[in-house]
């Protein structure tokens, strides 16, 4: 049971964050256990909320909910209304003071609270100007749209930056792995991930070109921003395309038998001779 | 071509779910009969439709244009009833609308300063871009299941077949977005980011407002205070990656999104007006609706949502002296409860 009380403070302090969350809602809990008059607004408000607070750190039920899955426990804090409660006791305390210089000032004092406890979510942040109504990485989308074939639908190894966005945009290449691999705490091991990105300045060509052979990739893409270490061609693959800083190579044995069943596009089949 | 697309896309997500929400309105009482209430109602009508009508399909590993084809009739139908029976609610909000102009100057200009946070909350969110590593799952499996008309038989990640996936099978969230692609030819990425992402925040807007109306009915002046200081809580809310206010602002369209920002609140505004001496037959009709909707959402509502359900049921029962009350209560999240064994056994 320590171990589960643990967890929860654990659970509390990162959702907390360093912030005055937390002391916010207790004193606007406590605020509205004062002054809210409304029986009705006082059950759900205050006896609710803070009954299911009471829940959601008691050990035995901290206990199950952790069984079930602990990763995402800190999520029962979002039953807890907190925002409305100290927005709510804002305004109460607004309407307190007849004069309206008096309610302007706590409105300035409330919204000051607020930004100064906070980190606005547009600055502290991944947001970055979207080029499209995807919002996807337009060099994701143009490797996609290279690597698509109208009859065939191939398996494709790509470099790590792509993988999180491209099954986001295309469901037509299959890919021996995509952001599972990328995830460090999720313990994914893939021989062709190593060959493709454990060096971070260049590529084993001969090593790549074996285990995407062995992954049954017809097409394999290389960043421009990395050295080879050898030579795609000497490994039976041809150059098809180079798009956004990215070559992608086409497997020759894939490509003599996708030809010979009809499944390649014209651009692929000018590019294979 | 693209402009019929993006305009049957903006009608599924605009007059659609307000239409929709007409049948659980039409039984509300006259403080909740308002266009917002209507509009957030609707969602979680289709919520509800959507969840009872795509798990069975999932899980007996139908096709996705089996699934699609009778979401589709069902919705067609229900609003056409919706339609036909709410047709006196026009007169209603017109009601509410002209009122506007009968609010004191100071009150309409907070209700402006509000609309243009949220209007700049919207656009950020079309214009602005934000990375988030679980839509590599979320959209994926849009993508997937629009493609191979399967739903969960393929890795989100790689694409290839494989075995049912039951960890999220009941919170199809993903596939009411494949619906809504489909149904629209918008590609599932551009339907999450560019159009649920900022109408799903109108959406949480529409609750929270609700909410305002209830809290202060009698100083309906402070009403537009109260949601410019909602605005601001939800745009400084990023104190931590774990907030409510970070997975609504950031993750809108996903289901943990949604469960944070939308489901969560809408419950506590049903149970605002259920704790009331005279209850509506619309309310609890909306409250049955969250209660479903909120599986569509995410697993965690499996715990979530029966927890408070089951501790407003005490004390909204002791309060009202009525332990049927109590019971009705607990008995709305009856079915996310057959859910949750369903779940476990499946898991």
């Amino acid at each position: 049971m320590k171990e589960v009380m643990q967890a929860v403070a654990e659970d509390v302090i990162l959702y907390n964050n360093r912030s005055f969350l937390i002391p916010l809602f207790l004193i606007a809990l406590l605020f509205l256990w004062v002054t809210e008059k409304d029986r009705k607004l006082r059950v759900v408000l205050l006896y609710v909320v803070a009954a299911v607070a009471a829940v959601f750190l008691c050990p035995l039920y901290a206990w199950v909910g952790m069984k079930i899955d602990a990763d995402v426990y800190y999520r029962v804090l979002w039953s807890l209304p907190i925002g409305i409660l100290v927005c709510y006791s804002a305004v109460k305390l607004m309407a307190y003071f007849r004069a309206a210089v008096s309610k302007a000032l706590v409105f300035v004092l409330a919204v000051l609270v607020i930004v100064m406890n906070g980190d606005l979510v547009y600055t502290n942040s991944f947001h970055i100007r979207a080029t499209n109504a995807y919002h996807i990485p337009q060099q994701v989308i143009d490797v996609a749209d290279a690597l698509r074939l109208d009859n065939y639908k191939p398996i494709a190894v790509l470099p790590a930056e792509l993988l999180t966005h491209f099954h986001q945009y295309t469901a037509d290449v299959f890919t021996p792995y995509g952001r599972n691999v990328v995830e460090p705490s999720w313990s994914f091991q893939d021989e062709l991930y190593d060959a493709m990105e454990a060096d971070k300045t260049a590529y084993d060509v001969a090593e790549v070109a074996r285990c995407a052979r062995n992954h049954n990739c017809a097409f394999v893409v290389l960043s421009c921003a990395k050295q080879m270490n050898g030579s795609m061609e000497e490994q039976g693959y041809f150059l098809f395309r180079f798009v956004q800083g990215y070559f992608i190579y086409m497997d020759y044995n894939y490509y003599w038998v996708f030809k010979e069943q009809g499944l390649l596009d014209a651009d692929v089949i000018e590019a294979g001779g | 071509m693209k402009i019929i697309r993006w305009g049957i896309l903006l009608a599924l997500v605009l007059p659609v779910p307000f239409f929709l929400g007409f049948i659980p309105v039409k039984h509300m009482n006259r403080l909740q009969r308002t266009p917002a209430m209507t509009y957030v109602c609707g969602w979680f009508v289709s919520f509800f439709l959507f969840e009872l009508t795509a798990v069975p399909f999932i899980l007996l590993e139908q096709s996705f244009t089996a699934l699609v084809a009778v979401y589709t009739g069902i919705v067609a139908a229900v609003l056409a009833v919706s339609l036909w029976s709410g047709r006196h609610l026009w007169a209603v909000y017109l009601d509410e609308i002209k009122r506007i102009w009968d609010m004191p100057g100071r009150v309409k200009l907070c209700w402006a300063v509000f609309f243009l946070l949220v209007a700049f909350q919207m656009a950020y969110a079309v214009l602005y871009e934000y990375y988030d590593g679980d839509d590599a799952y979320y959209i994926a499996v849009s993508v997937l299941t629009d493609t191979f008309d399967t739903m969960y038989l393929r890795d989100a990640y790689s694409g290839y077949i494989y075995p049912l996936d039951t960890r999220h099978a009941l919170s199809p969230m993903p596939i009411y977005q494949a619906w809504l692609s489909r149904l629209s030819g918008v590609a599932p990425a551009a339907v999450a980011h560019s159009v649920l992402a900022p109408v799903w925040l109108m959406f949480m807007y529409c609750i929270y407002g609700q909410i305002g109306s209830r809290l202060l009915w009698n100083k309906k002046a402070y009403k537009p205070v109260f949601m410019i200081l909602i605005a601001v809580w939800f745009m400084y809310g990023n104190i931590s990656l774990y907030t409510t206010e970070t997975f609504a602002m950031t993750r809108t369209w996903q289901g943990k999104g949604l469960m944070a920002g939308m489901v969560i609140p809408a419950l506590f505004l049903a149970l605002i007006y259920l704790a009331q001496e005279s209850t509506s037959q619309g309310m609890w009709l909306l409250f049955i609706c969250v209660c479903v909707s909120s599986v569509l959402a995410t697993s965690v509502s499996f715990m979530v949502i029966p927890t408070i359900t089951g501790v407003s049921s005490v004390m909204i029962g002791i309060r009202k002296k009525s332990v049927k009350f109590a019971a009705e209560l607990f008995l709305c999240c009856a079915p996310c409860l057959l859910l949750a064994v369903c779940y476990m056994i499946i898991k």
